[in-house]
């Protein structure tokens, strides 16, 4: 499932199943609804000046007369004078950016159009195709938007096992290889001054990597490497002096450890960017207090995690279970140097 | 067995489909039926706004609505307002909602007409198969203003033979899978009713009351067959209060017809539909149609 965070609520969202689960995090203890929605194409918005929020979309696209195709653009938002939790879809002509930029539903139905500044351009680099031969199918899109409007489209395209992540970007499309092997859940994005932070996860075998990029030139500042039992579940990039205690920009690393009848453990690592060779980690906190559900089951296949952009919460997610831990309060304030 | 369509209530009345016989059965049990020729393919619910509902049937493309002749016996009187396209795309549609559909192999509708709610108002379930088992089926929400659109397009599990499925005033139940799902249909999403079914029980029957406050549904123990039925406020769900809260379920009696007073009989009835009004349902005893009293005082 992919992770999304309203404000104040955790969704869960299948591509392809209708089930949506959703999280209350307005209060220290978790509560789960489970909803029956639309199935959908997930869009992750990360807008310029929001407190980290970040707006969920869906594209949701069937068969229609001979062979065509209907589709429907819908952003979930949390009903008013209802609860917290209460989920609804609204439908929607366009994602628009603030430089008129806009994501739209492509005129045949098989997927999304970009208009950079608001030009309708055909092309590769303007078209993000549902399926698509070379790459396989879409899973999922995530939309950057920075001081002078939308920077960059990520498209996650799926093919089996085989996973790629698209840039988009005004002039282009590229491939990245660093972006090989990552899922939506691994990738995070931070706002400073005029920069973009992001960082990626990537599974390729048993071997996980995590990395930190600036936008939109897609410069990797930093990256590591694990290998069994050791597994990057999540990661987070953190500008310089909001969190942790770092001076420089960095990036918080979750691993997940999972021995045998143990519960699993999972370790928060940040390091500065910048860091001399030996990558030593300027903080490291473990996870393990449970805020809703249980880590006691196999974390087999490697769970996918999310930290919260408010980073109170880790929400895990695998085929067998969810859980939510509370990140001790300490990373805020500057935690324990190592 | 009978294979059920659906149970719409009138008054002291209520009107039963099944393949090939109509019946109307009175509050006191007194059973009437006629038979027909056909299956039927589109089954349509009206809910009108003084509480009253009434059942219409497609055959062979023209549409019959269940009435009661002059000799208090049903009969179908051909009725106009619906159309709906030939095969390989289904078109359908009600008023000015249409929309095309991609065909399953044998489609049977089920439509659900909420005549007194803004849009959508119009709960469509598509399935191949009159069935007593759940299976696949798609629940689309129609609306007037997205012609050629469904509002909302749901993949469900559920029985498709008298479909446990109600709509009233824009709000949606409905019995899916193991759970009771409840959802405004302008927010395109179902929330699971927790704590409601425990986890031997299975809902059969769901109807949401005249005003739209409560929810009424039977519910069947696996392990001992029996069933209970329940009373639901959800109106204070709607206002923010969580629908966990075991106070805001009442649980009703069944008072069987003075012929099946056994206790055995309580396990081998089916519960077809409850009435909007909350205090009588129809169930079904192998091919036997009953009226049982629903009493929610003495609880």
């Amino acid at each position: 499932m992919k992770i999304f965070f309203l404000p104040s609520v955790c969704v869960l969202k299948e591509t392809l199943l209708a089930a949506t689960l959703v999280f209350d995090l307005s209060s220290d203890r978790p509560v789960q609804e489970t909803y029956l929605t639309i199935r959908g194409i997930p869009i992750r918005v990360h807008r310029w000046n929001q407190n980290a929020e970040e707006e969920l979309w869906l594209m949701s696209s069937w068969s229609g007369q001979l062979g065509g195709r209907e589709a429907l653009l819908l952003r979930a938002h949390l009903l008013d004078a209802h609860r917290p939790g209460f989920l609804a879809f609204s439908g929607e002509d366009r994602i628009g950016f603030r430089d008129e930029s806009a994501i739209v539903l492509d005129r045949d139905g098989f997927g999304l159009q970009i208009l950079w500044k608001g030009q309708w351009k055909r092309g590769r680099e303007n078209v993000i195709p549902i399926s698509d031969p070379q790459t396989g199918s879409l899973d999922g899109v995530i939309a950057i938007e920075g001081k002078d409007g939308l920077q960059a489209v990520l498209a996650v395209r799926v093919w089996g096992e085989e996973r790629h992540i698209a840039l988009y970007k005004p002039d282009r499309m590229l491939m990245p290889r660093p972006f090989l092997g990552s899922r939506m859940n691994g990738v995070e994005i931070a706002h400073s001054g005029g920069k973009i932070l992001m960082s990626i996860v990537g599974n390729i075998g048993d071997k996980d990597k995590a990395a930190l990029f600036l936008l939109p030139e897609r410069r990797v500042l930093w990256e590591m490497e694990t290998k069994r039992p050791d597994h990057i579940c999540a990661a987070f990039p953190i500008l310089a002096g909001t969190w942790g205690g770092l001076q420089r920009d960095g990036i918080g690393v979750i691993l997940a450890r999972s021995a045998k009848d143990k519960p699993v453990s999972f370790l928060l690592q940040a390091f500065e960017a910048d860091a001399k060779a030996d990558k030593r980690p300027a903080l490291e906190i473990p996870i393990s207090d449970l805020a809703f559900g249980s880590a006691h089951r196999p974390l087999y296949p490697w769970p996918e995690a999310r930290v919260s952009p408010d980073r109170r919460f880790l929400v895990v997610e695998t085929a067998s279970f969810q859980c939510i831990l509370r990140i001790p309060a300490q990373g805020a304030k500057g935690g324990v140097p190592c | 067995m009978l294979t059920v369509l659906d149970v719409a209530f009138d008054n002291d009345f209520a009107l039963v489909a099944t393949t090939g016989r109509i019946f109307m059965i009175s509050r006191d049990g007194k059973v009437r039926d006629r038979s027909f020729k056909g299956t039927p393919d589109v089954v349509i619910r009206r809910r009108h706004a003084n509480g009253s509902e009434t059942l219409s049937l497609r055959l062979g493309g023209a549409l019959y609505r269940v009435q009661s002749g002059p000799d208090g016996s049903p009969r179908l009187e051909r009725a106009g307002g619906f159309f709906a396209g030939s095969q390989p795309f289904l078109r359908f549609g009600f008023y000015r909602a249409s929309i095309d559909v991609a065909p399953l192999r044998n489609v049977q509708m089920h439509i659900l007409d909420d005549l007194d709610s803004t849009d959508p108002k119009i709960f469509c379930l598509l399935f191949e198969d009159y069935a007593k088992q759940m299976s696949s089926a798609r629940l689309l929400f129609l609306s007037e203003e997205h012609r050629g659109h469904s509002y909302a397009d749901l993949d469900v599990y559920i029985r498709t033979e008298c479909p446990p499925i109600d709509a009233n005033r824009g709000i949606v139940a409905a019995a899916i899978m193991n759970s009771i799902w409840v959802g405004l249909a302008r927010a395109r999403a179902l929330v699971k009713l927790d704590g409601l079914t425990a986890e031997h029980e299975t809902p059969e029957a769901v109807t949401l009351d005249v005003l739209g406050q409560h929810l009424f549904c039977a519910l069947r123990n696996h392990r001992d067959g029996r069933i209970r039925v329940l009373r639901v406020q959800i109106q204070p769900w709607s206002k923010s209060v969580p629908p966990h809260d075991r106070r805001l379920f009442t649980e009703g009696v069944m008072e069987l017809p003075e012929s099946l007073s056994a206790p055995s009989s309580k396990r081998d009835i089916t519960p077809l539909r409850i009435a909007p009004s909350g205090d009588w349902m129809v169930a079904q005893m192998s091919d036997i149609l009953l009226a049982v009293s629903l009493n929610w005082e003495q609880s």
